[in-house]
């Protein structure tokens, strides 16, 4: 924001200076090169014209002649140049200090061309009167004086007559001449003019004589004031000072100019570069939306695989759930398998052994009895005589005691005897292990039914004979409990589950009670007591998770809990966990003996026991 | 065979233990002709016979209340080296063959029912080894569970005392291979450098001052991480071969006769188990050692069975474990040197039918190899 503000406030500053030097470096008007060409010209004519002047009044005056025409033509010419300088060219760019230095200048030249001017007229004036009275003293004074003699008027003849030759002598410049003497003669005269008898030009005479005598020193004056007027000197001046304004001016917009170029330059720089940047950044945002454009396909692409791999993960992640709580249950089927394999190796292992060692004795036993049908088939009426019949009775019998040594076959019987029992009774071990298989898994019943929890824990003991047997002794305190109304493979899965953990907990050899009875009116509670190592408090509150275990790897999957818990809460039940560590465990299932509405469908399904069936 | 024809003195003794009377009614009946028979029905009972009779043959059951049968084939182990011991039980649990082979070191694993022709056969045949070949001087066993011992292994080349701690040696058995007293000297110090190849340099041959025929170790996997255990825990005191293939093996075998072979059964099962078994089978003297990523009952009962295999180990391999064992495993493969008859007590059941070729083309080179290792 602050840096839009500064760079408009520059562009405004850098426009502004554009504008200011483009004004500064505008072209002088046509007129004001016209009027600076023709104001020299002009102003040196005017003082030719000038000069001219006074040097036409100053040769009239030598020749006491009238200025003439060529006087008034010169003085017309003089007047009638302009006045004024060109308006424009106080207007050019310059400075006030010049102006008002241009004006003073026009001021002052104007003032005395006007001065010299009026004088010149005067001088004209005063020229033509003079020398109308030069000149009629000349062709009239001989008559007037004539006409004076004429009347005797002798006196004033002469002194007429001295007064004309005395003024004509001033006139032409004679300096002996004293204007004194004449004026004397001229105030004499003057009061003679009232005699009657004067002739008619004696005034007229007089006058001239007077103005002779009085302009004579005033046009010499006023000429010599006209030849000292500083007219040209004036018209320099101004000529001078227009040509420094306009020199001035010309300067200062070729200045401004070559100012203007550099900064047209440096602007044109300036914009180059920011145009530079401009496209720069323009390709950099271009590329950079390119790569948005790319990362964008490539972030779907990503997101899309991801989601794929995700759905794949998730997947595979219910397949492991499933593949877990499948793995939990094969592994309590593995413990169980290894503990009924071994129930059922053993009775197989004397039970094929016995079998083999029963056909072993029966041999030596065929072997007597052959001997001794044999013995009893030798009949009297096959031998010749008697005597015969004895050797080969005799012979026969002897093969038979053979047979009888060592009493072998009295303990070939008894073996017999002995193997048989025992194979009759490991088949009943057998049998009774395949049927509580069957009770156990309860796989041909009902899902749910009622349940003598009393005999489902002798089955479950049964099956896990083989994990228990060896590590604890079993105390059964079974209270007088009525059937309760539950799955039975399920419940069972429960017992076998708590009752190996115990066994398991158990180092060396130990004890597990199992007490049945009354929890309240409408519960049983079936504890189930080790004397095992015990759960560490910090365990206890995580035992029923998923996964936890602290067997080692491999050996649990830390479902088996978290199922059996699962077992008794589908059940509406509750699983309640007390130890100590270093005395044992209790754990104790606490099922309602009237089944609440059951969710049927859920049970039986997805928390099914092993299908032991198979595996057995 | 018929029972008068034995005299009671010269009859085997026999130990069956197990907690299932009718087992023993079975095998009382069974051999009581044959074999002096002493009956147990658990550990206890069993080992108070083994103490007080000198027992050719136990037969202990494993899963029995108290004591494990792998319990009590350990003590008798100690207690009394020479008799034979075989385990037969209801259910091969992991542990147990472990066991059978780390702590008990049983002749033969049987799993019930066994058929009563196998369970005949194998008995006699250890009695006849426990009565022909000399009794051995229990080592180390390898017990459940981290070690505290060291991580290296201490070579003890005292052989002397071999024979004397152990019981006398059977009148057949060959006099003990001369061996060079330097040769302690000469292994206190590290000089063996870790083998990659699997025939050492000519001139570390030659550097090797009267080395005693097998007292290296060929590593056999393709597993660096077992080379760099089995090299640590030598550290140098004995030099240590790595074959990368049954051909490298053999060659090796041939070449630098080391005494203990430890192979990694984790890939190529059926290859190197006949391999091992068939190594065992030709050169006796030769201790396996097998290392594996898993623990699978049937290849590792098989192994015992097939390969007499003195250890089993689980990958990864812990330094301490590894050393003991193979600390034990030289110790025993120079007891097997010293009294080759000894050997016959490692007897393995002929190597199943359908080996693969590999192996019986590699190995036709062994045939002559016995006569080899003892020079």
């Amino acid at each position: 924001m602050k840096r839009a503000v500064i760079a408009f406030v520059l562009a405004l500053a850098a426009l502004a200076l554009l504008i200011s030097l483009a004004l500064e470096s505008r072209s002088l008007p046509v007129e004001t090169h016209v009027a600076q060409y023709t104001i020299a010209g002009d102003l040196q004519r005017l003082d030719e014209d000038f000069k001219a002047l006074v040097d036409t009044l100053e040769a009239a005056w030598m020749e006491q002649a009238p200025p003439g025409e060529g006087a008034r033509a010169l003085l017309g010419r003089v007047t009638a140049q302009p006045r004024q300088l060109p308006e424009s060219l106080f207007t050019m760019q310059g400075s006030a200090s010049q102006e008002a230095r241009l004006r003073n200048s026009q001021e002052t030249f104007l003032s005395a061309l006007g001065q010299a001017t009026a004088l010149a007229e005067e001088i004209i004036a005063d020229q033509t009167a003079y020398a109308a009275a030069v000149s009629f003293l000349r062709e009239s004074g001989a008559a007037v004086i004539q006409e004076l003699r004429d009347s005797r008027l002798d006196r004033q003849s002469a002194d007429t007559f001295q007064l004309v030759v005395g003024t004509l002598d001033f006139a032409g410049k004679d300096a002996s001449v004293r204007a004194g003497a004449l004026d004397r003669l001229l105030v004499t005269l003057g009061r003679d003019q009232r005699v009657d008898s004067m002739p008619a030009d004696f005034s007229v005479l007089l006058d001239s004589v007077g103005t002779i005598l009085k302009n004579k020193p005033l046009i010499e004056s006023k000429l010599k004031q006209l030849d000292a007027t500083p007219v040209g000197e004036h018209a320099a001046a101004l000529g001078t000072a227009a040509q420094d304004m306009y020199t001035n001016a010309v300067t200062r917009i070729e200045r401004a100019r070559l100012m203007l170029s550099v900064y047209a330059v440096v602007l044109l720089l300036s914009v180059g570069f920011i145009a530079l940047r401009l496209q720069r950044t323009y390709h950099q945002i271009n590329r950079a939306n390119a790569e948005l454009a790319v990362l964008n396909e490539s972030l779907e692409h990503r997101v899309a695989d991801r989601t794929t791999e995700l759905s794949g993960t998730l997947a595979d992640l219910k397949e492991s759930q499933v593949q877990l709580v499948q793995a939990e249950k094969m592994s309590s089927l593995g413990q169980l398998v290894a503990g009924i394999s071994h129930e059922i190796n053993t009775p197989l292992l004397y039970l094929a052994n016995n079998a083999e060692l029963i056909r072993e004795r029966l041999e030596s036993l065929r072997d007597f009895v052959t001997a001794c049908v044999g013995a009893f088939s030798i009949k009297a009426d096959d031998f010749a005589d008697r005597a015969a019949y004895q050797a080969a009775f005799v012979g026969a019998l002897r093969d038979v005691k053979i047979l009888l040594r060592d009493n072998e076959l009295e303990a070939a019987i008894e073996e017999i005897q002995d193997l048989t029992r025992d194979s009759i009774a490991g088949l009943g071990e057998l049998t009774e292990m395949a049927q509580s298989l069957k009770d156990f898994s309860r796989l041909d019943r009902a899902p749910i039914a009622s349940f003598d929890v009393n005999a489902g824990i002798e089955k479950t003991l049964l099956i896990a004979k083989n994990i228990v047997k060896h590590k604890a002794s079993i105390i059964k305190q079974y209270g007088d409990i009525p059937e309760i109304q539950c799955s039975p493979s399920q419940i069972n899965q429960v017992f076998l589950n708590i009752v190996t953990n115990a066994a398991q907990a158990i180092e060396g050899q130990g004890e597990i009670t199992i007490t049945t009875k009354l929890y309240d009116a409408d519960r049983v509670a079936i504890a189930i007591a080790d004397t095992g190592c015990g759960i560490p408090e910090e365990n206890l509150s995580k035992i029923r998770d998923p996964f936890f275990t602290t067997k080692e790897v491999g050996t649990g999957t830390g479902l088996g809990l978290s199922i059996v818990d699962e077992i008794i809460r589908s059940h509406f039940g509750e699983l309640l966990i007390e130890s100590e560590v270093g005395k044992g465990s209790v754990f104790t299932v606490v099922l309602p003996i009237k089944r609440p509405e059951p969710a049927e469908q859920t049970l039986g399904e997805t928390l099914d026991l092993p299908e032991l069936k198979e595996a057995v | 065979m018929h029972a008068h024809a034995v005299q009671e003195a010269h009859r085997p003794r026999l130990l069956f233990v197990d907690d299932e009377q009718r087992v023993l009614n079975s095998m009382r009946i069974m051999f009581r002709r044959q074999f002096e028979l002493f009956l147990a029905s658990h550990g206890a009972e069993a080992l108070d016979i083994v103490r007080d009779k000198d027992i050719d043959v136990i037969v202990a059951d494993h899963r029995m209340p108290k004591m494990t049968g792998v319990e009590v084939l350990s003590k008798v182990r100690a207690m009394s080296p020479r008799t034979v011991r075989i385990l037969l039980t209801g259910y091969a649990d992991l542990d147990a063959v472990e066991g059978s082979i780390n702590e008990s070191e049983v002749f033969r694993f049987l799993t019930k029912p066994c058929a009563p022709q196998q369970l005949r056969e194998t008995i006699e045949l250890a009695a006849k080894l426990a009565r022909e070949a000399p009794a051995p001087v229990p080592t180390e066993a390898l017990l459940p569970g981290e070690t505290t011992s060291g991580d290296t292994i201490e070579i003890i080349l005292e052989s002397d005392t071999v024979t004397e701690v152990g019981g006398p040696p059977a009148p057949a058995a060959a006099p003990p291979v001369q061996r060079s007293t330097s040769s302690t000297a000469v292994l206190e110090q590290p000089k063996f450098p870790p083998q990659r190849a699997a025939a050492a340099p000519a001139q570390a041959a030659a550097a090797r001052p009267k080395l005693a025929t097998g007292l290296g170790i060929v590593v056999f996997s393709m597993d660096n991480e077992v080379v760099d255990v089995v090299n640590k825990a030598v550290r140098g005191r004995l030099p240590v071969y790595n074959a990368g293939n049954i051909v490298q093996v053999v060659k090796c075998l041939t070449e630098q006769k080391p005494g203990v072979l430890v192979t990694d059964v984790s890939e190529d099962k059926a290859t190197i188990q006949s391999m091992t078994a068939r190594l065992k089978e030709h050169l006796p003297q030769l201790v396996t050692i097998a290392v594996s990523q898993h623990r699978d009952v049937l290849d590792m009962v098989w192994l015992i069975n097939h390969g007499q295999i003195f250890r089993f180990l689980r990958k990864p391999l812990s330094a301490g474990r590894t050393a003991i064992s193979l600390q034990a495993a030289l110790q025993h493969h120079r007891q097997l040197l010293k009294n080759p008859e000894l050997a016959k007590r490692h007897e393995v059941d002929a190597a199943a039918a359908g080996d693969p070729g590999v192996v019986d083309g590699v190995l036709s080179k062994l045939k002559g190899l016995k006569r080899l290792w003892n020079n």
